[in-house]
């Protein structure tokens, strides 16, 4: 049976940003809820005052009702595990609790963010193949033949040219 | 604070926050990360009563508290949450610490503080000879006292310094943007703190005011740690009170020509007119004095490198530790141990290498900290091995 893939706010926002949030509905669709959690929507709801993208995150309908984690502790714990000395302890909760839900529901988390994604790949999260970026739904698409080579690498590109990315893909890219 | 005060500082209703009180509503984890952020408390602490956040005292936000003050109390409270995670890694020599005099703060401080002083100078020995006497007393603190000197750039506001007493997890905290001569003083002063205080765990301090035993005591063990009267009465034996004499002992004790001139009043060295002309004029206007009267060049104004941010050395090793064994994230290691990302990643095997291997990058350094470097299963990132779910 599928599993739910929880995607935390990095990740839908950089994909939303460059225009290919239809993918992870190609995608994911079929895959059961949850699919976000509380802390995400806030963050996303809290971006769409600045951000259109955000606004198109909101509008999604096949995202479903966000599901908050059991074990509070744990998230509360994961968070200052991903964050640095001044961060807000509001920082880094989407991807506190989205790892922590894909791990009670034993989901696979997506993400775009560098700390979110190693700290999740551990044992005692998620291990490696349970932990996806923007990179891996871009191959995906493309196997599917739901996007062609060119259009995965535009998209590489797109998101490079604005955000740091995480890609351990075989594309060369300058 | 109010609920209603409580609701303005947050994106939520006066009604909410009461049933959140009453427990007539859940709290999602991100409120409870607003509510504590709002109030400056730790979540950790705010979750779950017994942590050792919890244990420390509340940094409740009351309105007065200047932007310094509150970088400090964050950067003390971030350091609490990870006491639990730290704790199996740290490898602090309590032994000198506890064999400390036993001291009861009272009406003989100055006796006490005196004596205290005299056991410390005897224990502390290699930085009064050191250029950077600031960085070689901390270090030496570190390794022989066992508690860990963290240095927050907290901007040039009031705050200099504070003292987490807690025996578990003792920690001091300098301003680092203060001149380097009056950081000095500020550690001594909560090296006091920390050698005398026991039960009031955090101890913050603006101006080093003699406001109560505790202050007095701290200050006049600084005064007698870093400018001992022995020290200073020997240099006036040899120089009277000339231009080397001040020299002298700015150079030996690394304090400020301000902390020199009361503590040369306190020892009656100078009467109070003498202290109030010197400190009016300066060293700077000292210096000129002497030159145009004696024909003598005296520096009393050497350069001081200014201080930095800069972690607690007991801490970073224990946190570079705990992110090998997975224990400690990356961002948390990076804050704690003062590493760059770059040296961090070092530490991280390639793919396809073990630990080891990525060890053996920094190998004799890890060997100085005494960290074993066995072999951990390296995380897989290839496409190859990825199982999709």
């Amino acid at each position: 049976m599928a599993q739910p893939v929880i995607y935390d706010t990095c990740l839908l926002s950089h994909v939303a940003e460059i225009g290919y949030l239809h993918i992870l509905d190609f995608l994911y669709k079929d895959r059961p809820e949850p699919r976000w959690t509380p802390a995400v929507k806030r963050e996303v709801t809290k971006g769409a005052a600045i951000h259109v993208f955000c606004k198109q995150i909101l509008a999604l309908t096949w995202l479903g009702e966000p599901q908050e984690p059991q074990d509070t502790n744990a998230v509360l714990h994961l968070r200052n595990q991903l964050s640095s000395q001044d961060d807000p302890q509001t920082a880094n909760m989407g991807e506190a609790e989205s790892i922590i839900l894909a791990r009670e529901v034993n989901g696979s988390f997506m993400t775009n963010d560098f700390g979110a994604y190693y700290r999740a790949g551990e044992k005692q999260y998620l291990a490696p193949n349970r932990v996806f970026s923007a990179c891996n739904a871009l191959n995906e698409a493309r196997e599917y033949g739901k996007l062609s080579p060119i259009e995965v690498e535009e998209a590489h590109n797109l998101i490079r040219a604005k955000r740091r990315m995480i890609c351990d893909c075989r594309l060369k890219l300058p | 604070m109010l609920a209603k005060e409580l609701a303005g500082l947050l994106d939520m209703s006066e009604a909410t926050i009461s049933e959140i009180e009453n427990n007539k509503r859940s709290v999602k984890a991100y409120e409870i990360a607003e509510i504590a952020d709002a109030l400056g408390i730790s979540a950790i602490a705010l979750f779950d009563p017994n942590s050792f956040s919890s244990s420390i005292p509340v940094f409740a936000r009351t309105g007065g508290a200047s932007t310094s003050t509150e970088k400090v109390q964050r950067v003390v409270r971030w350091y609490a949450d990870f006491k639990e995670i730290l704790d199996p890694h740290i490898q602090r020599d309590l032994e000198l610490f506890n064999a400390r005099p036993r001291v009861e703060i009272g009406e003989d401080f100055l006796k006490q503080s005196k004596d205290l002083a005299a056991w410390c100078n005897e224990k502390l020995e290699g930085w009064r000879t050191s250029d950077d006497k600031f960085m070689a007393l901390k270090f030496e603190i570190e390794q022989k006292f066992g508690f860990d000197i963290v240095l927050i750039d907290a901007g040039l506001e009031e705050i200099l310094g504070a003292s987490l007493t807690s025996a578990e997890f003792p920690l001091i905290f300098i301003n680092s943007s203060i001149l380097k001569q009056r950081a000095l003083f500020t550690l001594a002063h909560e090296l006091g703190h920390m050698l005398s205080v026991t039960d009031s765990p955090l101890i913050l301090d603006y101006k080093l005011k003699d406001e109560n035993n505790v202050e007095k005591f701290a200050n006049a063990f600084a005064a007698e740690f870093l400018m001992p009267e022995s020290l200073v009465k020997e240099a006036y034996e040899r120089h009277q009170f000339a231009g080397q004499f001040l020299e002298e002992l700015l150079k030996t004790c690394g304090v400020s020509w301000q902390s020199l001139i009361y503590r040369l009043h306190n020892l009656r060295l100078i009467n109070s007119k003498v202290r109030s002309v010197l400190l009016e004029i300066g060293a700077l206007g000292y210096q000129a004095y002497v030159l145009d009267k004696n024909k003598l060049e005296v520096d009393l104004l050497p350069y001081e490198v200014p201080l930095k941010a800069a972690p607690g050395s007991i801490l970073a090793e224990a946190a570079k530790r705990a992110f090998i064994a997975g224990d400690l994230g990356v961002n948390p290691t990076l804050s704690m141990s003062g590493f760059t990302e770059e040296q961090l990643a070092s530490l991280y095997p390639p793919p396809g290498a073990t630990s080891t291997e990525a060890l053996d990058v920094d190998l004799e350094e890890f060997k100085n900290m005494g960290v074993t470097t066995e072999v951990v299963e390296a995380p897989s990132l290839t496409d190859e091995n990825r199982v999709y779910a």
